[in-house]
């Protein structure tokens, strides 16, 4: 299998992950959207030293990866590209903040160490939570819950044509890339004198692809927003869900929960 | 016989040089089976987005005595199914159910009544099994199948189909045919395939460089091997005799 077939199937992957049906996935979207936000401002707000406090807040993702059936590997593979980048953001804080902190025998900690892994952690842990929301709700879902917080109709659209449409020009690309290579034998990739055309060509299928694609809502009554059908009903389950893990967040940053557990199991 | 669709002296120019469509007038009555063939760039294609009005020229085309305006365009699509060539780009939500409801919702259809709509043409299709699988794991003659089920959702009171036979294998293909031939509606069909045009329509309308060459029984035309000759086609392999052979 090329790259570009290996995308478009990890592409159907997400979908039918998505599709599954676990308790979280049967969750209401927007709960699940909140509670995604509310996580990701709740991580972030942990300040730049507190890495033990912060560390507690990695429970929320793996319990409900556990409780949606997706083993957290395959959050970590699917996220191999980006983790790297994330993770990349504090590696300069070592060499500016040279404040000690901590001492392990005889390595002394210096603060631009522990703000480096904190910062790595606060952008893993909000990687975990952005998959965890998109693995257990489809993306229609995902759009009208958007939708209910009153983001723009535009913008949804855009987002789940956008969406729907990747797995169609990674096929496009794939086809031309295809007859590229059974003319261009032996040679690695796409020659960059070749570039400009491909992108061109690549650019007006899209343009046609769009067009018919739009035609064809048109023609069937679209007048600018979708009907979304796979909404599952705001049922209490969703808003207990909401409360609890507003309340489990809020505990995390405001009460060290790491040193309550250490003194519960040291004694 | 009630008439469905009206082109009046229909004049069309990509590029107000070359007309696509030139000086154009038929008339095709309700419940009618039509089959428009002719060569590549005859203008088929140019004629259906015509009357769907996703293009405008100059004449009048009236679509049960409606002028295809845009002010009316949302009354005339709501008349007119349109089956487009590539189901890719007519199968645009993840699943068959969903993009079976997408036009009734969108025509006022409570959710209720869509989803009754939508297991009413399926099981009448005989394509249930379909309902809730993805686009892109259904067969390509299954995705053509129910791209026609998308339409007939709507309830079109004519259904124009833009080569729905392509890339068909024969079994498909013969699925295809037998179902546009259950279908009560107004049928427009642009192919190319002449052997299913004949399988499917009573009459035939030939174009050549956008014109009228010959409009009328699809029997007499399909089977004048000089008139076909002469405008870029062929017999249909069903009246070219057996020849034999290994």
């Amino acid at each position: 299998m090329d790259k570009l077939s290996h995308a478009q199937s990890e592409l159907r992957e997400m979908d039918a992950l998505a599709a599954e049906n676990s308790p979280i996935h049967r969750i209401h979207p927007l709960c699940k959207l909140l509670v995604t936000i509310l996580y990701i401002v709740v991580v972030v707000s942990f300040p730049k030293y507190d890495f033990t406090r912060l560390i507690v807040m990695v429970l929320y993702p793996v319990l409900l990866f556990q409780a949606a059936g997706i083993p957290v590997h395959v959050c970590f593979y699917k996220l191999r590209i980006v983790l790297p980048l994330v993770c990349a953001v504090g590696l300069v804080n070592p060499f500016l903040d040279h404040t000690p902190v901590m001492q392990l025998g005889s390595v002394v900690i210096t603060g631009g160490v522990v703000s480096m892994v904190t910062l790595m952690l606060k952008g893993v842990f909000s990687l975990m939570a952005s998959f965890l929301l998109i693995a257990t709700t489809p993306m229609d879902s995902l759009c009208a819950a958007l939708r209910k917080l009153h983001v723009p109709v535009i913008l949804t659209t855009l987002l789940l044509l956008t969406y729907r449409y990747i797995g169609v020009m990674i096929e496009e690309l794939s086809v031309m890339s295809q007859a590229y290579s059974l003319r261009a034998p032996g040679q690695k990739g796409i020659h960059i004198s070749a570039w400009g055309s491909f992108l061109g060509q690549m650019l007006l299928r899209s343009m046609d692809r769009g067009e018919e694609l739009y035609n064809s809502m048109m023609l069937r009554g679209f007048h600018g927003d979708f009907f979304y059908v796979n909404v599952p009903p705001l049922k209490i389950s969703g808003i207990v869900y909401t409360a609890v893990c507003t309340g489990a967040f809020f505990c995390a940053r405001y009460f060290d929960i790491t040193q309550l557990l250490g003194s519960l199991f040291a004694g | 016989m009630n008439r469905m669709i009206k082109f009046d002296h229909v004049f069309f120019s990509y590029d107000r040089e070359h007309y696509v469509v030139e000086d154009l007038s038929f008339s095709i009555g309700k419940g009618e089976s039509v089959g428009l063939i002719g060569a590549n760039g005859a203008g088929k294609s140019t004629i259906m987005k015509l009357l769907l009005g996703l293009l405008s020229g100059q004449g009048e085309i009236l679509v049960e005595g409606i002028p295809v305006e845009k002010k009316n365009l949302p009354q005339i699509r709501r008349k007119l199914g349109f089956v487009l060539q590539d189901s890719d780009n007519q199968m645009f939500m993840p699943t068959v159910y969903e993009d079976m409801i997408f036009g009734p919702r969108n025509y006022g259809l409570s959710k209720e009544e869509a989803d009754k709509k939508v297991d009413e043409v399926l099981g009448r299709l005989g394509l249930l099994e379909l309902k809730h699988r993805y686009n892109h794991k259904i067969s390509g003659g299954e995705k053509r199948m129910a791209a026609i089920a998308t339409i007939l959702a709507m309830e079109p009171d004519a259904i124009l189909m833009d080569e729905p036979s392509t890339a068909l294998d024969p079994v498909n293909r013969r699925t295809v045919i037998n179902t546009i031939n259950s279908l009560a509606q107004t049928k427009l069909i642009a192919s190319h395939d002449l052997d299913m045009i004949l399988d499917t329509c009573q009459r035939v309308i030939l174009l050549a460089h956008g014109k009228i060459v010959a409009d009328g029984d699809a029997k007499t035309i399909l089977q004048d091997r000089a008139l076909l000759e002469a405008n870029r086609m062929e017999l249909p392999f069903c009246l070219q005799g057996w020849h034999g052979g290994k």
